[in-house]
């Protein structure tokens, strides 16, 4: 069977939602971004980040396809 | 008892130490409907269940099981003993529960089986001998006419007469004027009824008529328009969907439809109606929102164009993708977008705030929208575009929208500048009114929102109800219309945190459904995030957050403070005067220029698109 890229699937992102133990927001930010290259993704972004007692609430998007890109999963 | 052929003796075992709940719920269901049930207590031992179905000669033995360990062994003794007791000849034993799996009940020989997650309504058809249709199929989705049962009638007399003489100035103010956006909006009429009529005249006359149509459509256009017609030069960051895009995306459309289902999103209500807007830029991805919304139980969606649509003359044409927020309106994005649509969705096609409005209404109508919007006052303060060319488009644009049937809404959004809503609402009263007179069907959309006006004012430092529910006791205070908070309800209280945004949408829908409106447009849980687009699964997150909260309100209520009056006489009293102050002016579209209706002070600005554009008939 040929194995299929789940990526092609994914109407448009992929977020990441974790919490991410670092000394401050900034931190959080610049690990979160590393985590998202780390997995290969190119365009990412953080949405949303928070900062509590040692650690950081974040969700960190990877576009997979924006408007008006040509959607693979279209074919499907 | 002596219970009919149809009402069935029913035997329930819970065959656990302690979980029966699942065979409580049946069994009230049962006996709500007839049927004589003898419920037995948990963890009692087969062969008790046994004696006792010889004694009360049940027509079904209802068995629950939830624990795993050992179960195959437990029923298979039950059946067993049944068996040799005479029972498996005169009642059916069917067996239901975590542990239960539909192919070990086959096997042990019982009549059904049902896994974790059944419907309860699927053991009571079993019983009543029906055919088990899930919830979801039995819904049928029909489309709703927000407007129906209002007579718009006015409650508040002073009101309704300042407002008539306030609209007979628009009227006569309008009737010898016109501009290149209501040329336009004719021509537009003319093309798409020429090409209706294909079949009926020869296609050389057709195309003569369209060329000719064309060339004056032109003659009223913006440069940015004029050169895509004449040498395909598209506007930045505007792409043309290729041939294989646009038959893959016929593909997509007709696999949707085939698996599409409705949902109600609405718990024990009918309303309020649920809508989002829906504008990433491409009109493929358009698609795809929609139809998630649908399947996760939007009721209808709204068209958002890009906001320099709004400020160029004329309309491009195709398939057209944008790279940025809001999509094109093209005949062909729209057809295309209408297609993709369940038939249940309700569809609204925003005209309200530019140089288009009538010419997009007369695409609303010819398209098979079923609303539009149109606002004149906002359109002039807080959207860009001339106060006196919008007067003018404005006032055909509700023509047109009486014409082709479509109720239009008018969205306040100033308040989101800083206007007052008292200000707003005085304006959006003068266009209702205008509606009115002109045939059309208004719709009141007030905002639910933390605008900058109540930031200043501290009237949501306590809660965001009170001020709120003021708006809509004002409003209905005044008149009897329709009423559709927007636009996104809990405008400004969103964060980019996706649970609070969709916690702040989902109360908001509370309070909507609390006081009775009849229609919300809601906000995706990325509302508030600017830096990228609105993702799919952002849509999910809010309608799901909408469902629960219906599902958590039911018919209950939210109870207001006093303030909420409070505030609502004074909304209606500050409306009088800005009414007042308009009809001193002697002149709407004078009164919007020297900021009656919402001054630079509060953050309105007269737009300048379109000025000096409005000619004589």
């Amino acid at each position: 069977m040929k194995k299929i890229n789940v990526l092609d699937r994914i109407v448009d992102s992929l977020d990441v939602e974790t919490y991410i133990v670092c000394k401050n927001e900034e931190e959080g930010k610049k690990l979160g971004v590393q985590l998202m290259k780390g997995l290969g993704f190119k365009d990412v972004d953080i949405v949303f980040i928070e900062y509590g007692n040692g650690g950081t609430r974040v969700r960190i998007r990877a576009n997979i396809f924006k408007p008006g890109d040509h959607y693979r999963w279209l074919n499907f | 008892m002596q219970l009919t052929k149809e009402k069935k003796k029913i035997l329930l075992v819970p065959l656990d130490p302690v979980h029966d709940v699942a065979l409580k719920i049946i069994n009230r269901r049962l006996k709500d409907r007839g049927h004589k049930t003898i419920l037995m207590p948990p963890d009692v031992p087969i062969e008790e269940v046994i004696s006792q179905a010889l004694k009360v000669k049940p027509d079904i033995i209802l068995i629950s099981r939830t624990l795993g360990y050992g179960v195959a062994e437990l029923l298979g003794r039950f059946i067993d003993l049944a068996e040799a007791a005479g029972i498996r000849d005169k009642a059916k034993i069917v067996i239901g529960g975590k542990a239960i799996k539909p192919e070990l009940a086959a096997e042990l020989g019982f009549d059904a089986g049902y896994g974790e997650g059944t419907d309860f309504e699927e053991a009571v058809a079993f019983v009543e001998g029906k055919k088990y249709i899930p919830e979801e199929e039995k819904i049928i989705k029909k489309k709703k006419d927000i407007t129906t049962g209002y007579r718009y009638r006015f409650h508040h007399q002073k009101i309704e007469n300042m407002l008539n003489e306030i609209t007979e100035e628009i009227l006569d103010w309008c009737k010898d004027k016109t501009s290149p956006g209501i040329k336009r909006a004719h021509l537009r009429e003319r093309l798409i009824s020429l090409k209706d009529k294909k079949n009926k005249i020869s296609p050389y006359s057709v195309d003569k008529k369209i060329a000719e149509y064309e060339k004056e459509y032109l003659e009223n256009c913006d440069e940015l328009i004029i050169k895509y017609y004449k040498e395909g030069i598209l506007p930045k960051k505007v792409r043309v969907l290729g041939k294989k895009e646009r038959e893959s995306l016929e593909d997509y459309i007709k696999k949707g439809k085939e698996i599409a289902r409705a949902k109600k999103i609405q718990h024990t209500t009918d309303k309020p109606l649920v809508f989002f807007q829906y504008g990433t830029g491409c009109p493929i991805m358009d698609i795809a929102h929609i139809k998630t919304g649908e399947a996760w139980g939007v009721d209808g969606v709204l068209h958002f164009d890009p906001s320099w649509g709004a400020r160029t003359e004329g309309f491009l044409k195709g398939y057209l993708s944008h790279e940025e927020d809001g999509s094109i309106i093209t005949e062909q994005n729209l057809k295309k977008i209408k297609e993709s649509l369940n038939s249940s969705t309700l569809w609204t096609v925003r005209a309200h705030r530019g140089l288009n409005t009538p010419e997009t209404v007369v695409l609303a109508g010819k398209l098979g929208a079923d609303l539009t919007k149109i606002n004149i006052v906002y359109g002039s303060l807080n959207a860009g575009t001339d106060p006196g060319r919008l007067t003018v488009d404005g006032v055909e644009a509700i023509k047109l929208a009486a014409k082709y049937d479509l109720p239009f809404d008018e969205p306040t959004n100033e308040e989101l500048g800083g206007v007052p809503a008292y200000k707003a609402f005085a304006g959006m009263l003068i266009v209702a009114n205008l509606g009115l007179k002109l045939g059309a069907k208004p719709i009141l959309k007030p905002l639910f929102c933390y605008s900058p006006d109540v930031m200043i004012t501290g009237r949501m430092d306590d809660n965001y109800i009170d001020y709120n529910a003021a708006k809509i006791y004002a409003l209905r205070s005044i008149i009897d219309a329709p009423i559709w908070p927007g636009e996104p309800i809990g405008f400004m209280t969103h964060t980019e945190d996706r649970i609070q945004s969709s916690m702040t949408t989902a109360l908001h829908a509370t309070l909507a459904t609390s006081l009775g409106v009849d229609a919300i447009t809601i906000a995706s849980s990325d509302e508030a995030y600017s830096r990228g687009s609105i993702s799919v699964t952002s849509r999910i997150d809010t309608l799901r957050a909408v469902q629960e909260a219906f599902r958590f309100l039911g018919k209950a209520e939210i109870k207001p403070t006093h303030k909420a009056k409070e505030w609502s006489n004074e909304l209606v009293s500050q409306i009088e005067k800005v009414l007042e102050n308009v009809l001193r002016k002697g002149s709407f579209v004078a009164a919007l220029y020297d900021g009656i209706l919402g001054s630079k002070e509060d953050g309105a600005y007269p737009g300048r698109a379109g000025k000096d554009t409005i000619s004589l008939k």
